[in-house]
């Protein structure tokens, strides 16, 4: 499902009379990569901000870590990831204290979806990745559409870039439309370098990503962070 | 059906339709495809959506001539369309830049560029840059803003270096420095603090690539590389590129296996030339084969035409000599007996042993 956004005021120049029309969503661009591992997971945002043609930060990461294993990555419009981050950090220690226990990711993930049907008509427009791992142990990727459907898989690509990003990770994680291969399952080593040369790729192309990206290295031993830069144009 | 290609076509219900026809009808003279495009929409056809090129572009009057400068990128909505593409398009010895909609801008381009070869021929002198101005927005007010092109056109000629912006509705400017384009507000805001009049070249020409580069950096409509053109009175330079200032991003991983099928495990590994060699024995050997078994079925057959010819030399001589020509002489009945007898001993042991 996705979302269309207007422009918030009508175009004047043209001359026609457009009557005046004032639209709450505001797209701020953004995309997120995860590669989930036998032990590890791997996401990844770009780190520019946007309204329409402008930069408005070349700086603002949009991961969010929820718990020491769960990571949330967000994108669309950034009030309403603001908002969406608070209230599930508040919700998290709201159960951390009535349970006395970690909120496992699965549980997250059912807490995600339910906040964002809660607000199915008056969606929060953002595009949001969960990672983190599962009961076994083994690395799980969550994707969400803005209304809360959820699904689970190894590999996703989400944001302004997604549909850019998401063919390439089919053919090299999923190894789709390739003939003969073995599957072998990706090393964490790959994934990084996978997922950096994927933001390189949607940054030629796509204008609402570039700048730098920040990656969250997921394991048993915590969270690693990295930082490369992208171009600047 | 042609359909004009722009980026805002208005909207519009049926009465409203019909009064804006009338008050365009009494200005332009090219609306005769306003009323098919709007039925088309009305039927679910919607203006095909054109590639702009929400660029940064920028002119400026130095002390020799005039300096116009573009970015590079050309988009569609948010994907970039083309990262090299160029927006410095030559007239005659005036040379225009462009912003706004590809198409619109490299026929506008085309078109004015024929007519003053035109104009040049018929007045037997250089055309004067206000010429190709006075030509470009005419062509934009007939057609009422549809056209989506914005340029600036500069150029030197005989009353010296001009510098002209033309918007997509037929309005134009003079003035010593401009800038068009979605970018146009980060170029102005350096062509504003740092222009001055009678600057030398390499003044003239780092302030536009500074001014282009702000576009480039700080809008997401521009990006890749900064053309530049130098016009003077004796001649154009056109630098393009004239910098990289964003390079394409560079792969991760050593081998660029994005483009070549992962490793797999084999089951036997043959290095290529031992299969190669294998493949080309096993190719001979073939051949071979082939070659002597053709030769046996023709050995076969040349030993059963050998005997059946040896059977019809004896059955020939055996009638000779009992012919009524060998009984009446006698010599010639001695010669065919001997040939009769030789032709049987011959056709006798005769055994093919053709196997293959």
């Amino acid at each position: 499902m996705s979302l269309k956004i207007h422009h918030p005021v009508g175009d004047v120049a043209s001359g026609d009379g457009k009557q005046a029309y004032f639209s709450p969503y505001m797209d701020n661009g953004g995309s997120t990569v995860a590669i989930a591992g036998e032990d590890y997971v791997i996401i990844a945002t770009d780190t520019r901000l946007s309204a329409g043609f402008q930069i408005l930060s070349r700086e603002q990461p949009k991961l969010f870590r929820l718990t020491k294993s769960t990571v949330l990555g967000c994108s669309g419009c950034w009030c309403d990831i603001l908002t969406l981050t608070r209230l599930i950090e508040a919700r998290i220690k709201m159960y951390n204290h009535e349970h006395r226990k970690q909120m496992s990711t699965g549980a997250i993930a059912q807490l995600l979806t339910t906040m964002l049907y809660q607000r199915r008509f008056f969606p929060y427009y953002v595009s949001n990745v969960l990672v983190g791992f599962d009961e076994e142990g083994k690395g799980i990727t969550y994707s969400y559409d803005p209304v809360g459907h959820c699904s689970k898989s190894t590999f996703v690509a989400s944001g302004s870039s997604g549909a850019l990003l998401q063919p390439l990770l089919d053919n090299q994680v999923g190894l789709k439309n390739l003939e003969g291969v073995q599957p072998v399952p990706v090393s964490k080593e790959k994934a990084l370098t996978l997922i950096k040369d994927t933001f390189v790729s949607a940054a030629e192309r796509d204008i609402y990503t570039g700048d730098g990206i920040l990656v969250n290295i997921i394991s048993k031993d915590g969270i690693v962070e990295q930082t490369i830069p992208l171009r600047h144009d | 059906l042609a359909v004009l290609t722009t980026s805002t076509l208005p909207r519009w219900g049926g009465e409203i339709l019909s009064d804006h026809l009338k008050t365009e009808a009494r200005a332009a003279r090219h609306l005769d495809l306003v009323h098919p495009n709007a039925h088309l929409e009305s039927k679910g056809y919607p203006v095909p959506k054109a590639t702009k090129t929400g660029t940064t572009i920028c002119g400026t009057v130095f002390k020799d001539g005039v300096i116009l400068g573009a970015d590079s990128r050309a988009t569609s909505d948010n994907i970039v369309a083309e990262k090299e593409c160029q927006k410095i398009y030559y007239l005659v010895p005036n040379i225009t830049c462009g912003a706004g909609t590809a198409a619109d801008m490299e026929k506008v381009a085309e078109l004015i560029s024929s007519q003053l070869e035109l104009h040049r021929l018929n007045t037997g002198r250089s055309v004067p840059v206000v010429a190709a101005c006075r030509m470009i927005k005419q062509r934009l007010f007939n057609y009422q803003g549809y056209i989506g092109a914005a340029l600036i056109v500069g150029g030197v000629d005989s009353t010296g270096p001009h510098l002209f912006e033309i918007h997509p509705h037929g309005s134009s400017q003079t003035g010593m420095f401009c800038t068009m384009g979605s970018g146009s507000l980060a170029c102005m805001s350096v062509l504003e603090s740092r222009w001055k009049e009678n600057m030398n070249l390499d003044e003239a020409k780092q302030m536009v690539r500074d001014a282009i580069k702000a576009g480039i950096t700080n809008d997401l409509g521009s990006g890749s590389n900064v053309d530049m053109c130098v016009i003077t009175k004796d001649k154009v330079d056109f630098i393009r590129p004239y910098e990289v200032v964003c390079a394409k991003g560079v792969s991760f991983l050593k081998k660029n296996s994005l483009t070549v099928t992962p490793s797999w495990i084999p089951t036997e590994v043959i290095p290529s030339a031992e299969q190669k060699e294998l493949d080309a024995l096993v190719s001979k050997c073939q051949r071979n084969e082939e070659a002597s078994r053709k030769l046996c079925r023709d050995l076969k057959k040349y030993c059963d035409t050998m005997s059946s010819l040896g059977k019809a030399e004896v059955a020939m001589t055996g009638d000779l000599s009992s012919s009524s020509m060998c009984q009446n002489d006698p010599q010639l009945c001695h010669l065919v007996e001997g040939y009769h007898a030789l032709a049987q001993q011959v056709g006798q042991p005769r055994c093919c042993r053709a196997e293959p």
